[in-house]
């Protein structure tokens, strides 16, 4: 089975995605906490997600994600 | 009826003067108040005559007179105009919506249609965006009158290729205003009158309208069977449909290596409908982007309510080496450029350049043109991301292509030139930088 991708795995990518450094990231964290979340580096953190745990994220569901605990609760979801 | 056609959408004569029309309703308002039935209809007609062929107008009558409660009094003026108010297809459709609101749709069908196969009435003409799809929002009888309104002046289509049909429905078909004062100027000097372009056009603006309406009706009888009605016999016995299924355009498409993502780009200038037709018939592991859609099917992505999450579905499909079509012309709802298509400011929405940046895909160009007595769909490939290209860049880049594909078809061979009302802002820039010079 594989390893359960955490906040601490995550955080790294969204640095490099929002471009920012020593980025404070809890699962109630969203797109209004952090300025950079647009729409675009939405598109690109889900992306990013997908090469880097290789996963499969289906857009009806990315459509409804609040916050990063549902991200890490639907990658671990397609993980498991 | 559906909103397609906007409320500054009147594609016809120039209106008289908002001067002269304020005047106008102000006298219908007081004859709402204090007239007779008599001079309110008198107000109308004044109203309806000075309006020929603008729909805003007709829009605004109709909702005057709903708050009033006196519909009937414009069915009745539209009706005593019916010459020359009837034979434009949009304002027939929507004197059927209002007979259908007002109950009385039974007692009013058999007239207009006594009239209109009398061989009195002018076959109502029509203008680019009068698909039969922009008429979707009628009852099914009435969708179905419009479509035996909108052809039945043109004679038997049985056995008719779409190159023959067009060329009996054609004379319906209306170049919108000032379309053809501002692009005929463009061929400057490439030998051709102006009589002989606006036929060209409006067989043009024809193809498009019978491949469109061909899709819509055969669509249309998936969901409930319009198969028996007489006019949808006619359209299936007819070749409109054979030109999709040429060996050449089955060809062309499996010939297409979508190794890489490859973004197609089109405009709604040319053989728009005819294209998506053949597209989403031959071209493998397609895509589509759509700005809304009832239909759920998985290659359709939607735009409309979450941009974002229809980039993040581009993007995906591009990655895994998918086709994507985008009429790229679209209207820009978010982030926009602007470019010059001549010497006329043009803005197009910063999605299609956006996501081949993102997917580091191919961009392409891809139309149908008039080949003969035939219909080829045509590909060029445009941009790509170079490496750490700023989008900006890549942007600019994408744009001069895109723009140097529509100036081609604005300049080239009217047998292309059937422009949507996409397209209308843009001759209407034009037709004023034309003016002030």
């Amino acid at each position: 089975m594989a390893m359960t991708v955490t906040i601490e795995d995550i955080r790294p990518l969204m640095e490099d995605v929002f471009q920012l450094q020593d980025l404070s990231v809890a699962p109630e964290t969203n797109a209004r906490d952090i300025k950079a979340w647009d729409s675009l580096n939405n598109v690109r953190l889900m992306l990013r997600v997908e090469s880097e745990f290789g996963v499969d994220l289906p857009v009806d569901k990315v459509e409804g994600l609040k916050n990063v605990g549902q991200l890490l609760a639907l990658i671990n979801s397609l993980r498991a | 009826m559906k909103k397609n056609h906007r409320a500054d959408d009147d594609e016809g004569e120039p209106a008289s003067g908002a001067d002269g029309n304020a005047v106008k309703f102000r006298a219908l308002a007081v004859s709402l108040r204090n007239g007779t039935g008599r001079e309110i209809v008198e107000s109308i007609a004044d109203i309806v005559d000075s309006a020929l062929g603008n729909r805003r107008l007709l829009k605004r009558i109709e909702d005057v007179l709903a708050r009033q409660d006196k519909s009937v009094l414009l069915l009745q003026c539209l009706w005593r105009n019916r010459a020359t108010q009837l034979n434009d297809l949009f304002q027939l459709g929507r004197f059927m919506s209002l007979c259908a609101a007002a109950g009385t749709y039974d007692v009013w069908r058999p007239k207009l249609f006594r009239w209109l196969e009398s061989g009195n009435a002018p076959s109502p003409r029509y203008y680019n965006s009068d698909t039969l799809k922009t008429f979707a929002g009628l009852a099914r009888e009435q969708l179905l009158d419009v479509f035996t309104a909108k052809y039945c002046g043109a004679g038997d289509l049985t056995g008719l290729s779409l190159a023959q049909a067009a060329a009996k429905v054609a004379a319906g078909a209306d170049i919108a205003y000032a379309y053809g004062d501002v692009l005929f100027p463009l061929r400057a000097g490439r030998g051709m009158d102006r009589g002989t372009w606006d036929e060209q056009v409006r067989c043009a603006i024809a193809a498009d309208h019978c491949a469109t309406d061909w899709d819509f009706i055969r669509s249309l009888d998936e969901q409930a069977s319009v198969a028996e009605h007489p006019m949808a016999k006619m359209f299936a016995a007819s070749n409109i449909g054979a030109e999709r299924e040429r060996p050449e355009v089955e060809a062309f498409f499996r010939g297409i290596d979508t190794t890489g993502g490859l973004v197609l780009c089109t405009f709604h200038g040319s053989h728009f409908g005819l294209l998506k037709i053949m597209y989403e018939r031959w071209m493998a592991d397609h895509f589509v982007i759509k700005q809304s859609n009832k239909e759920n099917r998985p290659n359709v992505i939607v735009t409309g309510k979450t941009k974002d999450t229809a980039a993040f579905a581009a993007i995906k499909a591009l990655m895994k080496n998918r086709a994507l079509l985008i009429a790229a012309d679209g209207p820009p709802g978010g982030q926009a450029s602007e470019v010059a298509v001549f010497d006329a400011v043009a803005k197009f929405a910063d999605g299609t350049p956006r996501i081949a940046y993102e997917a580091g895909a191919r961009t392409s160009w891809l139309t149908v043109l008039r080949d003969g007595e035939h219909f080829k769909p045509v590909i060029e490939f445009g941009p790509r991301r170079k490496g750490k290209e700023s989008f900006e860049d890549f942007r600019g880049r994408w744009l001069t292509f895109f723009a140097a594909r529509i100036e081609d078809l604005l300049s080239g061979d009217p047998a292309n030139l059937a422009l949507r009302h996409q397209w209308q802002n843009y001759v209407r820039k034009r037709s004023r930088i034309e003016a002030a010079a």
